[in-house]
């Protein structure tokens, strides 16, 4: 007879209070054995995060079940034990493993205090015994030097450091069922393989039936045993992952792949060159108040030096630490630092080997990785990239400013009823469209933009990157794409170069780095990234 | 009969004005963000209608003639029958006039509620014929009103009416008979001295407000933004100024502009909404600069800083808008603190001036009447009610404001 299976859940149903014809998650049906991996796959706003709090009974008092909705945990209708003997439940038979390890931790307490706590609560261990557990847990999870780790904040220690003591934490009453919500989004590629291989690892060791919620289609196929898709709240399938991935493959193919520029030859290269950096360097004393003056300083872009002509795309790639977005700031003219030779569309921005920090317009213009945060939540569309133009043509009246203001909009591909929007409105592709339409408003020549499509869903990003490459084209723009994704990068830009520790370790046109990648970094980013 | 204008009864009246006009010009441009729009809310109607009430005491308080060689006020003629009653001392509240023949009190509550309900009643039916005209018919207006399906909270605008109409009438029917709030030591009447204390607790919770508000603001912006040596200067300025305690700061400013020749109790209370202006920034200011800390590193203000946008423009767009909604719950809560120090002043002997009346007269007194077997009760509750609806109502109304400034929640 087949084992019953630890976790059923059926027509989970979830709506705001009284509106039960409007579901926010509809007719869920899945089960989930031990030792086994079911991956919840959807796009954000899909439901997952909220099926991950359902099944902890972790919702807002806003929001109902659905009357026949039964979640049975070992055969055991959770729904109806009352909330105090679900409590103890909580972390003992089924664990959650948060987005955003630095949000889940208490920034005031030792890593060793919070991970105690989780022990306290549902062992009878106490004192040296509890110590000793507490060291052996964060040991499984493959943390070194657990004795400093047990003494630390979560401040002092890494992103993926935070995330394996909050593995640790969820693992200490020994449950059968983690639920790990987005784990690896909040962390660089590199990181993000690490996290996957050792929940891999647990989840062997420990015979856990994992259920892991995630948007991105590599960390599924890499993790899931099963696959279920999850559209508008409801499940629309349910596979095996291999047959899940063995279609998507097939599916894939015909589809459209994003243009590369093709590189010019470059003997006959005719283009300007739009930036030119020799030689950049900036240390952490630029940029912090000499409060303590170390006698070696540390450089977070150590002797840089770079190129980019007109209509070109360079694409600079590191994982997170690695200096790219310190880089971008020193080209903006947003800090100081020290360079050879530093000019950005013409202007030198060098005093006597110092860079100094720019008052007024800056020489690039820069689209921002949050497009909602970087549109003023008070102004409307309109009026955001009017003033752009207001400054770039002294003597506007309101009527011409109107009209290049929807110019603008056409140009990035916006309708014009959205001008008497406000950000919040608009999706976050549009909202990204209009940034970009305010970074043009001034007609700069230099365009950065770091990490632009970072909180975006595959198809946005395909089309604001596909908008930018004809920007470029068009109007003989130079474009520093910076992001943390090689592969993305090398379909965006002819030529790459690949940070880590503030220096470029290998540059080139993009097709070599993918092809015939010479440095071991490289491997690990292309090997994350794919 | 001579019109007399004080100096105070005009910044007042302008200050209410300019209120007014603000209303009035977003109203008839349709470009500009609606402000009658707040009023979508039934919370933000009644505590609008209440602070409207208050204005309109105030207001009428504030406009003063000569006659008989005397200084009154449209008030004063509004409340004759409370002004001329010389009564016994310490009479309890609705202790009837002696040598008045009263009828009972009910029969007062009764006739005031058949005028105030068919006043409302009136009213109504006006506003449900008007817009017959329209695709709804008579019967569909009335049960949407009834259900509150409206656009702006009407329902909530007619309880109010027919509510303060109630409390109007049933005023007038008792004034002539009864002592509606009772008598203080020297038998003169408890209400007209809380009425005619709102005047003062508006004027100086306005004028200082629209002393300290453009204060905080300004240094406080300097501060936040341009950080260093300016931020150094203004912080030294306000740390100055909060590390003395405030009472002492404005007692001695008090007692050292009070010590020349100006003497008229006008001038005694423009000189301390002044004094209060100019010493409780600090707070507000201390505020403001921490908020423009954090919102000077938000992605748009940076954004606006590389398009080349100047200074005193990203500072008047962005950075203003966004700390506005921290200043304005400032505000509302340094306006009771406001009362509250001229309540302080007062029972230092240092308030308003003689022969104004206020809120901080009236507690100072009710206080030593406290002792009295039988307690005197009422003075002290008809200045606390009173002061205590004022407050609640503009902590509404600054909720309300600040959901109308943000438009993600503002409604629509």
């Amino acid at each position: 007879m087949k084992p019953l299976p630890l976790l059923q859940v059926q027509n989970l149903g979830v709506y705001l209070k009284n509106k039960i014809d409007q579901p926010l998650l509809q007719d869920i049906h899945f089960e989930l054995n031990r030792g086994e991996t079911l991956c919840l796959l959807g796009e954000s706003g899909s439901g997952k995060s909220l099926t991950a709090l359902s099944l902890m009974r972790l919702l807002s008092p806003c929001l109902q079940y659905h009357p026949e909705t039964r979640i049975l945990l070992r055969n055991q209708d959770v729904l109806t034990l009352p909330e105090g003997l679900f409590q103890k439940a909580r972390g003992k038979e089924l664990a959650l493993v948060f987005q955003d390890p630095f949000l889940a931790l208490n920034p005031l307490l030792t890593i060793g205090q919070q991970v105690s706590e989780s022990l306290a609560l549902h062992t009878t261990l106490k004192g040296e015994l509890q110590y000793q557990a507490c060291l052996e847990l964060l040991e499984s999870v493959r943390l070194k030097n657990v004795r400093l780790c047990y003494k630390s904040y979560p401040h002092q220690l890494s992103a993926g450091m935070r995330q394996r003591v909050m593995i640790a934490m969820a693992l200490a009453a020994r449950p059968q069922l983690l639920i790990a919500d987005e784990p690896t989004s909040a962390l660089d590629v590199v990181t993000q393989q690490e996290i996957l291989e050792l929940l891999q690892d647990l989840k062997k060791r420990f015979e856990l039936a994992l259920l892991l919620i995630t948007h991105d289609k590599k960390v599924a196929q890499q993790m899931a045993d099963e696959v279920a898709v999850i559209k508008q709240g409801k499940i629309t399938e349910t596979t095996r992952g291999f047959v899940f991935f063995k279609r998507l493959e097939l599916q894939q193919a015909p589809q459209k792949m994003l243009k590369t520029i093709p590189g010019k030859d470059a003997s006959k290269d005719y283009r300007k060159t739009l930036v030119r950096v020799q030689g950049l360097c900036v240390s952490l004393d630029d940029l912090s108040p000499k409060t303590f003056k170390s006698k070696q300083e540390p450089l977070i872009v150590n002797h840089l030096t770079l190129q980019v002509k007109e209509a070109e795309i360079l694409a600079v790639v590191g994982e997170s630490g690695s200096g790219k977005t310190t880089l971008a700031r020193a080209l903006l003219g947003l800090i100081p630092g020290r360079a050879e030779n530093l000019v950005v569309n013409g202007r030198v921005l060098l005093e006597k080997g110092r860079i100094e920090t720019i008052k007024g317009q800056a020489p690039a213009q820069l689209v921002f990785q949050d497009p909602i945060a970087s549109l003023n939540p008070r102004l409307k569309i309109a009026e955001a990239i009017g003033q752009g133009l207001k400054i770039a043509y002294a003597d506007l009246t309101p009527e011409e400013c109107e009209k290049r203001v929807i110019l603008l909009m056409k140009k990035v591909g916006l309708t014009t009823e959205l001008t008497g929007r406000y950000p919040h409105e608009l999706s976050a592709g549009q909202c990204q469209r209009v940034a970009i339409a305010r970074a043009l408003s001034v007609n700069p020549r230099v365009l950065i933009c770091d990490e632009a499509t970072r909180s975006l869903d595959e198809a946005t990003a395909n089309d604001i990157i596909e908008l930018l490459q004809h920007i470029v084209e068009k109007e003989d723009m130079a474009l520093i794409w910076i992001s943390h994704d090689l592969t993305k990068a090398s379909r965006v830009a002819e030529r790459i170069c690949v940070m880590k520790n503030g220096e470029i370790v290998e540059e080139g046109l993009s097709q070599a780095i993918m092809t015939q990648p010479q440095h071991a970094y490289i491997q690990i980013l292309v090997k994350a990234a794919s | 009969m001579t019109p007399v204008f004080l100096l105070s009864d005009i910044l007042l009246v302008a200050i209410m004005a300019a209120i007014i006009m603000i209303f009035v010009r977003s109203y008839r441009n349709p470009r500009l963000p609606q402000w009658s729009l707040m009023f979508k809310e039934p919370m933000a109607m009644v505590a609008g209608f209440l602070l409207a009430s208050f204005g309109c005491i105030a207001l009428l308080d504030s406009c003063r003639y000569e006659s008989d060689f005397q200084v009154r006020t449209v008030l004063d003629l509004c409340l004759q029958g409370l002004v001329q009653k010389e009564g016994p001392s310490y009479a309890a509240p609705l202790t009837a006039i002696a040598g008045v023949d009263s009828s009972p009190l009910v029969d007062g509550v009764i006739t005031a509620l058949n005028y105030s309900t068919t006043m409302t009643g009136l009213i109504l039916l006006v506003f449900w014929f008007r817009g017959c005209s329209c695709e709804q018919g008579l019967w569909q207006r009335m049960t949407n009103f009834i259900k509150g399906q409206h656009f702006y909270a009407w329902r909530s605008f007619f309880l109010m009416l027919w509510l303060i109409s109630l409390v109007i009438c049933i005023f007038y029917q008792w004034i002539a008979q009864y002592y509606i709030m009772g008598t203080d030591k020297l038998g003169s009447d408890i209400l007209y001295q809380a009425l005619k204390s709102i005047r003062t607790a508006l004027a100086v919770g306005l004028l200082s407000t629209f002393l300290l508000l453009p204060c905080a603001l300004f240094f406080g912006l300097l501060a936040g933004y341009f950080g260093s040596k300016v931020d150094r200067v203004i912080t030294y300025i306000y740390s100055t100024i909060a590390a003395i305690p405030s009472i002492l700061l404005i007692t001695a400013a008090v007692l050292i502009l009070q010590t020349s020749q100006i003497q008229s109790a006008d001038h005694h209370l423009l000189i301390l909404c002044l004094i209060l202006g100019l010493t409780s920034w600090a707070g507000i200011c201390r505020l403001v600069r921490a908020e423009v800390l954090k919102v000077q590193d938000y992605p748009f203000v940076q954004a606006v800083q590389m398009l080349g946008l100047s200074d005193s423009k990203i500072l008047l767009q962005h950075v203003l808008p966004a700390v506005w909604p921290i200043a304005l719950v400032g505000v509302t809560l340094d306006f009771s603190g406001l009362v509250l120090v001229e309540v302080a002043l007062s029972y230092l002997g240092i308030g308003v001036g003689e022969g104004i009346y206020s809120f901080g007269t009236l507690m100072n007194n009710a206080r030593m009447e406290l002792v009295h077997l039988p307690v005197v009760w009422w003075p002290l509750l008809s200045a606390f009610s009173l002061v205590s609806l004022l407050m609640i109502a503009a902590n509404f109304m600054s909720d309300v404001l600040q959901a109308f400034f943000d438009p993600t929640r503002r409604p629509q």
